[in-house]
């Protein structure tokens, strides 16, 4: 959507190239899409006459069709990979868990290779690029999508160095994204997949030299409870989880105080409205007692002042990832992994636009009108629609834009959907219609009395216009009556002193999680759910009540032994760091060697203090397993 | 020169000179004070020495230097209003309205941020609690309690335990607390050294708390 203008006067290069290089034999043009679904789907909107055959990898279909590009008949070949198709590993003699001293996987050599079990999809891309001359990547428009599209490229131009190679840009399937991906055609971007390749060599290093220290040793001191487990460790799994484990504690030192305070109730014709007192609450009692007994002596209440204003509450902005993660773990009851995974699902049928977005602010070229008619359809909410329509599509807009895809919307309307699935399409459609609508208004009424020079205050809401509140009960919001109130009108309302105590924060749910992730830079909004997944299977964290994290013991004993090393490895400033430089490296800021070699440098150096101090984990942790540790050599590696 | 007056006269006159500035002071202090000047200063004017018991005063433990200002039996009054000058020290301050663990977390810098993050947020019309000290205070003989009712701009949390203020009357006590108003309050001075530490805010909140107490509490504040 975004791209459109700025790609346009390089592919007209591309095009006139063309034209004059190319013989009259028919050209073939092979397409690589992510996943055998989009392969699939963009095939339907090039072509209503597809050929389907089997590839070498049975999960990932050939579709064959005709379509007009570069002014001229071409035979297309669409197929696809399967998410990543090659992966950094260690060179032979690193790969072995007890081949060498882990911390030598700081500087081993690493190789690129085919990961294992997609050795099929790399045959078959082999084969078919062989009888190409141009090949297109329709990879995902994201930073590991554009990763995946290199990994195409290295693989089918070792085959056939002279292929030409273009980019389709696009972030929703449907037949005219489709159609302008193609009249569009870029180049791949090279800086976004070197922040990819830093970010995969820094993960491999970190997490090999890290987690085969902690297992091998761990599994030797604490043979009881750990003898078979994995204790994995990953740059952003570790401050992930050291949120869990703050929050904890935050919640264990806290200590719990009794307050005092003054009610103040007036109750007429069957309805009650609370005053609250300015000073809101006073944690003496005495002090409390007092102005009790003050306001007690002279029980009168005198309205002070009435105001009484409009108020809205704004509809929401548009959606972007975070914000369906967040508020699809709490509003749907999905977690954010598995709100990711369908949202994907709707995306690559062609439900709704690409749902890895940061952008919030609807782009000038879409035409709102069109996607809001085609839900007037629907039974639930057509008719809200139809008065959107009517009155004209006016979104709130946020101010980030990732400049690269638009807020998710729905793109195609569906009543065919069920489950999970119906349950996030819903709310796609509704979010997107509530944004394109209108404020609810409505008028707010605060009054301020007077009881023996002590000042109380309530307030009361009316609703005038509910508008997007129609279509988003996500939201709620609730009107409060309140008497009619004159200044200078007196009454006698019931005064009470009433005492509480206070209370410790709450547990982390997964939105709050996210809110922290996204807050110090923790991950992508691409990657938050998968970290937070990766921290649960590996019993760091667990679940109460299905809905709040609490850590684990080993958990606990890990974030304590590295906090008591004195180092940050469970806080969130080094993996935010090299998250920052990530972006530096997209925009042309920063060189990924240097990226590279600081951070390994920085890691490395945290690595050798923690063999050092490796006694400080098993402290820790033997408190929390009940287990006593056993002695075994520093770095616990025997080779 | 003229020849110093007898002791009995100078102290005599000392007294008569703290009384014009409402502090109560005991004849045995004040004769003490006043003989150590005469040892140091075989020659001396008038306000030299007035100067000096005036420090040394606001600089006392009142217990040792005053027989108290205050009326008896305050707390046994649901409320009385009083009329007259009392001079008193502050024995340590609290802020009432914040709990006390707040306030220690703030102290002792630990880092709420990620905490705030996932509060709810309050509505625009709700109060939000201003400050409101306590004071512990003594007049050397009786213990009082002391409540800012509005807000006391010349005081604040970090005053020094010991610091010498006067009340100045009218005002309410209710049930022994003074309900203080700007009005009521003349701010002197000074500070009770044995006091620092043991009342630095920071320990009056760990022992409500029953934390450990900071016997260094001023390099904390000074870094803040
Ligand atoms: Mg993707």
């Amino acid at each position: 959507m975004f791209l459109i203008l700025k790609y346009l006067r390089r592919s007209v290069g591309a095009f006139s190239r063309f034209s004059s290089n190319i013989s009259a034999t028919k050209m073939k043009v092979l397409n690589v899409a992510e996943k055998n679904d989009a392969a699939k789907t963009l095939a339907g909107f090039m072509s209503s006459n597809i050929k389907r055959r089997e590839g070498f990898s049975k999960f990932n279909k050939i579709y064959e069709f005709e379509y007009m590009l570069f002014g001229q008949k071409c035979d297309m070949i669409m197929t696809s990979v399967s998410g990543h198709l090659l992966g950094l590993e260690f060179v032979g003699s690193y790969r072995h868990w007890r081949s060498c001293n882990p911390l030598s996987l700081f500087d081993a050599p690493v190789v690129k290779q085919c990961i294992p079990g997609y050795e099929d999809i790399k045959r078959t891309l082999e084969r078919e690029i062989r009888k190409c001359s141009v090949l297109i990547i329709w990879t995902d428009c994201d930073r590991e999508g554009e990763s995946i599209g290199f990994e195409v490229i290295e693989v089918c131009k070792a085959v056939k160095p002279s292929i030409k190679i273009y980019r389709a840009k696009f972030s929703e399937i449907t037949s005219q994204s489709v159609k302008r991906a193609l009249q569009n055609l870029a180049q791949p971007d090279k800086r976004t997949n070197d922040a990819v390749v830093v970010r995969q060599e820094l993960d491999l290093r970190i997490g090999a030299a890290f987690t085969r220290f902690q297992t091998l040793r761990l599994r030797q001191v604490f043979p009881q409870n750990l003898s078979d487990s994995l204790v994995s460790y990953g740059s952003c799994q570790f401050p992930t989880l050291g949120f869990v484990v703050e929050r904890y504690k935050a919640i264990e030192s806290f200590i719990p105080e009794s307050f005092w305070k003054i009610k103040v109730i007036h109750e007429k014709n069957d309805l009650c409205v609370d005053f609250s007192w300015k000073r809101v609450r006073l944690f003496d009692q005495l002090a409390c007692q007092c102005f009790y007994d003050l306001c007690i002596e002279n029980p009168v209440a005198t309205v002070v002042s009435v105001n009484s204003k409009p108020k809205s509450r704004w509809r929401p902005l548009p959606l972007d990832t975070v914000e369906l993660e967040k508020v699809g773990s709490r509003k749907l009851k999905i977690n954010a992994k598995e709100i990711m995974r369908i949202a994907e699902k709707l995306y690559t049928q062609g439900f709704i636009s690409y749902p890895r977005t940061e952008t919030n602010i609807f782009p000038k070229e879409i035409n709102l009108s069109n996607l809001i008619g085609m839900q007037t359809a629907d039974p639930a909410w057509g008719e809200f629609a139809g008065r959107v329509l009517q009155d004209g599509p006016n979104p709130r807009n946020g101010t980030k834009s990732d400049k690269a895809h638009p807020p998710i919307h729905p793109i195609k309307y569906t009543s065919g959907l069920s489950g999970a699935e119906q349950k996030v399409y819903e709310f796609v459609v509704r979010r997107f219609l509530a944004c394109c609508s209108k404020d609810a208004q409505g008028q707010e009424t605060i009054v301020e009395i007077n009881i023996a020079d002590e000042l109380f205050v309530a307030n009361g809401l009316m609703i005038t216009a509910r508008n997007y509140l129609d279509v988003y009960p996500y939201d709620k919001w609730s009107a409060k009556e309140i008497h009619v109130y004159e200044v200078g009108e007196q009454f006698r309302p019931n005064i009470e002193m009433a005492d509480g105590t206070t209370s410790p924060p709450k547990l982390l749910t997964e939105a709050d999680l996210i809110a922290l992730m996204e807050k110090h830079g923790i991950g992508t909004d691409a990657t938050h759910a998968d970290h937070i997944e990766t921290i649960k299977s590996r019993l760091y964290v667990g679940l109460e009540n299905e809905k709040f994290f609490v850590p684990g013991h080993l958990g606990m004993g890990l974030v304590e032994g590295y906090d008591s090393m004195g180092f940050p490895m469970s806080k969130p400033n080094l993996r935010a760091e090299l998250e920052a430089d990530l972006v530096k490296i997209c925009e042309g800021r920063k060189n990924p060697e240097i990226v590279l070699k600081e951070q390994i440098l920085k890691y490395k150096e945290v690595f050798e203090v923690a063999l050092q101090q490796a006694a400080k984990i098993d402290e820790a942790l033997a408190i929390y397993l009940q287990e006593q540790p056993c002695q075994v050599e520093t770095s616990g590696i025997v080779i | 020169m003229a020849q110093p007056l007898p002791i009995n006269r100078e102290v005599e006159r000392m007294c008569s000179y703290l009384a014009s500035l409402s502090y109560t002071v005991t004849r045995d202090w004040l004769t003490g004070c006043v003989e150590y000047f005469r040892d140091e200063n075989s020659h001396y004017s008038v306000s030299d020495l007035q100067e000096f018991v005036r420090k040394q005063w606001e600089l006392s433990d009142l217990r040792d230097s005053s027989g108290g200002s205050l009326p008896p039996n305050l707390q046994n009054q649901m409320k009385i209003t009083l009329r007259g000058k009392y001079a008193v020290q502050i024995e340590s301050v609290l802020n009432i309205s914040e709990p006390a663990y707040s306030q220690m977390q703030k102290i002792r810098k630990v880092d709420i941020g990620n905490v705030e993050v996932t509060e709810k947020k309050q509505e625009s019309w709700e109060p939000r609690a201003g400050r409101m000290l306590k004071l512990k205070m003594c007049d050397g003989q009786r213990q009082a309690e002391a409540i800012e009712y509005r807000p006391l701009r010349m005081l604040n949390e970090h005053i020094l335990p010991g610091t010498k203020i006067l009340i100045i009357g009218p005002v309410d006590c209710r049930r022994g607390v003074f309900f203080l108003k700007p009005e009521n309050v003349k701010l002197i001075g000074g500070e009770v050294d044995s006091l620092l530490i043991v009342n630095h805010m920071e320990n009056i909140l760990a022992r409500a708390l029953g934390l450990p107490e900071n016997q260094d509490p001023f390099s904390n504040v000074s870094e803040a």
